[in-house]
């Protein structure tokens, strides 16, 4: 009985503090929204002089957008369906715009496509280390940036998937031996997968020269896995140039 | 009575302060040139300002649902492309003080200033590819869009008020300062920073464009007071010379509210007064108008207009956030303007 009524007694008063603080803040804020009424429903000449001012100004910010548009952009060519980029995630984006009544509308859809076309330009000179899909791929090798493999499909606890990696050795006269490994994969709440979740096949991958090589990565999220966007920092022993950074989803 | 409600406002706001400037320290490279570089580029970042910005898109991040790990790669670029603007500002103004401590220039010449600024401006050019890895390409790219917009919209703003100073524009209207602050000053103290919030915790599901208002009206309210500290405030509590922006011929709503006051004469003497070098512009004659403004009342003008331009931003704030849950984050952005309405010094 002492041992139950003691945590009671210490919590008490600083729940009641808490409490009282509250309601102070309360009572504050609910004095001042009165006192600010006036303030608040005089819809004084200057506020809608400013929102008078920001339509404007958003409406020069789309006429120079539009002009800089038919300076730089073929806009025929850009809205032709046959040549729209084949991403799921830009159809995603439009899809987002078009439910959007403004009327500037075109635009945006315009400027969408654009910007996707240009991630999706900058991620393919990033990616070294290219995705295997299937189909025989072959890219230059570019060292600058740490490339981004995003897994290509939401995992769920409990559940396995194998992505294949193809990498490239453009050295003409030496072979490489591969040896992969990876730090533990972290999501953005600060929850962590053991490294051991994913595992290389081959593991070393030996490539010949001025050839190409593929490694399967093979990621098995445990059944308590925490949903979340984890990320793990993937290299190649001893080699400085292989390196990238795997994006995986749990849903 | 209203001191409670200033220092939840004021600690919360010190708390993400905090955080982003620690994050954001973590991320100026460790390496030469030291002494005239990256040791400079610490030094307004520490000093202290209020972190207004990373706060404003840290709470909006959350209150759609994000945490602050996502936000925060975006909050520190802000408040480095804010610091870099501060740097160069006071160049361009030629002011003395900054956060109440001589400014960058003045203590190590113009040129070093410079690239100091434009080495902040690089450096925020890091945490917004960050997010690349954190957030993904969709919203990365998203984020860069809102940012080139705010970083042209501010430039902008800043060429109008020059040239108003170099042409030494006395016919000005209350519209031509509300337009130069929406860009000099609005967009990327507080509608960009909540743009980019709710886009991050909403994973850019929200129609950003609701926010401009209510961005816009704030903004415009803290500006205005932040000149109204200026002619009146305490200088240890402010961080700035008072009267500096008479000094600097700045356009604020006050002078301009005062030039369309005064009578041929006293508009003389002003446009002389503006048209002088600073260095040439003296003590008494800054004494002057600021009897002026009082004669006139611009100042007690200018306290009305951040009130009910404060009052706006409440009423928006209500129509935006009131369907969401009462968390400390929403409390923030609302203490944050109740503070405003009935911050007098």
């Amino acid at each position: 009985m002492a041992a139950s009524k003691t945590p009671k007694a210490t919590a008490a008063p600083t729940s009641s503090n808490e409490k009282t603080e509250e309601k102070k803040v309360e009572e504050i804020a609910s004095k001042i929204k009165t006192e600010s009424k006036g303030v608040i429903n005089s819809a004084s000449k200057i506020v809608f002089k400013a929102v008078n001012i920001l339509e404007e100004e958003i409406a020069k910010g789309i006429v120079a957008a539009r002009q800089v548009e038919d300076k730089l952009i073929d806009v025929p060519k850009l809205r032709n369906p046959s040549l729209k980029i084949n991403s799921t995630q830009s159809e995603e984006l439009l899809s987002r715009f078009r439910k959007d009544v403004h009327d500037i509308i075109d635009l945006f859809i315009d400027f969408t496509t654009i910007a996707v076309n240009s991630v999706e330009k900058i991620s393919s000179n990033l990616i070294s280390i290219k995705q295997e899909n299937g189909t025989t791929t072959t890219k230059p090798v570019q060292q600058t940036h740490i490339p981004l493999i995003q897994v290509p499909q939401d995992i769920k606890p409990g559940e396995s998937l194998e992505i294949p990696v193809k990498l490239e050795n453009d050295d003409k006269n030496n072979s490489k031996s591969l040896f992969f490994t990876a730090t533990p994969l972290t999501n953005e709440n600060g929850n962590t997968l053991a490294a051991s979740a994913l595992s290389f096949s081959p593991n070393p991958l030996a490539i010949e020269p001025n050839t190409s090589g593929i490694v399967n990565v093979k990621i098995v999220v445990p059944a308590s896995a925490k949903t979340g966007n984890y990320t793990s920092f993937v290299q190649a022993k001893d080699l400085d140039n292989v390196k990238a950074t795997l994006l995986v989803k749990i849903v | 009575m209203d001191k409670l409600i200033e220092e939840k406002f004021l600690s919360k706001l010190s708390r993400y302060r905090e955080l982003s400037i620690d994050y954001l320290l973590k991320n100026i490279p460790d390496k030469e040139p030291k002494q005239y570089l990256y040791d400079l580029v610490t030094i307004y970042p520490k000093r202290a300002g209020k972190g207004f910005r990373p706060s404003l898109c840290i709470a909006a991040c959350k209150i759609f649902g994000g945490s602050e790990e996502q936000a925060m790669n975006s909050a520190i670029a802000l408040e480095l492309y804010h610091n870099a603007f501060l740097v160069h500002d006071d160049v361009e103004d030629e002011s003395d003080d900054r956060r109440g401590f001589p400014t960058l220039h003045t203590q190590y010449g113009v040129p070093i200033a410079v690239n100091v600024g434009d080495a902040m401006n690089v450096l925020s050019i890091r945490p917004l590819m960050n997010n690349l890895t954190t957030l993904g390409p969709d919203l990365t790219w998203q984020i860069f869009l809102e940012i080139e917009h705010m970083v042209t919209e501010s430039v902008e703003g800043q060429a109008l008020e020059l040239g108003w100073r170099k042409d030494n524009i006395c016919e000005m209207t209350e519209d031509d300062y509300l337009r130069m602050i929406l860009k000099k000053t609005c967009w990327y103290t507080c509608i960009h920073p909540i743009r980019i919030g709710a886009i991050i915790g909403s994973e850019g599901k929200v129609k950003a464009d609701v926010f401009n208002r209510f961005g816009y009206y704030i903004g415009a309210a803290f500006q205005i007071q932040d000149d109204l500290l200026n002619l009146e405030g305490d200088k240890e509590k402010y961080g700035k010379e008072i009267c500096g922006d008479i000094l600097e011929g700045k356009r604020t709503l006050m002078l301009i509210y005062l030039l369309n006051s005064v009578n041929k004469k006293e508009k003389k003497f002003l446009s002389s007064y503006l048209n002088k070098p600073r260095i040439e512009r003296a003590a008494d004659e800054t004494e002057y108008i600021m009897d002026l403004m009082r004669k006139y009342k611009s100042i007690e003008k200018g306290r009305v207009a951040a009130k009910n331009l404060a009052g706006a931003g409440l009423k928006e704030f209500y129509t935006l956030f009131s369907a969401f849950p009462e968390t400390e984050e929403k409390a923030f952005l609302e203490n944050m303007i109740l503070y405003m309405i009935n911050r007098d010094k």
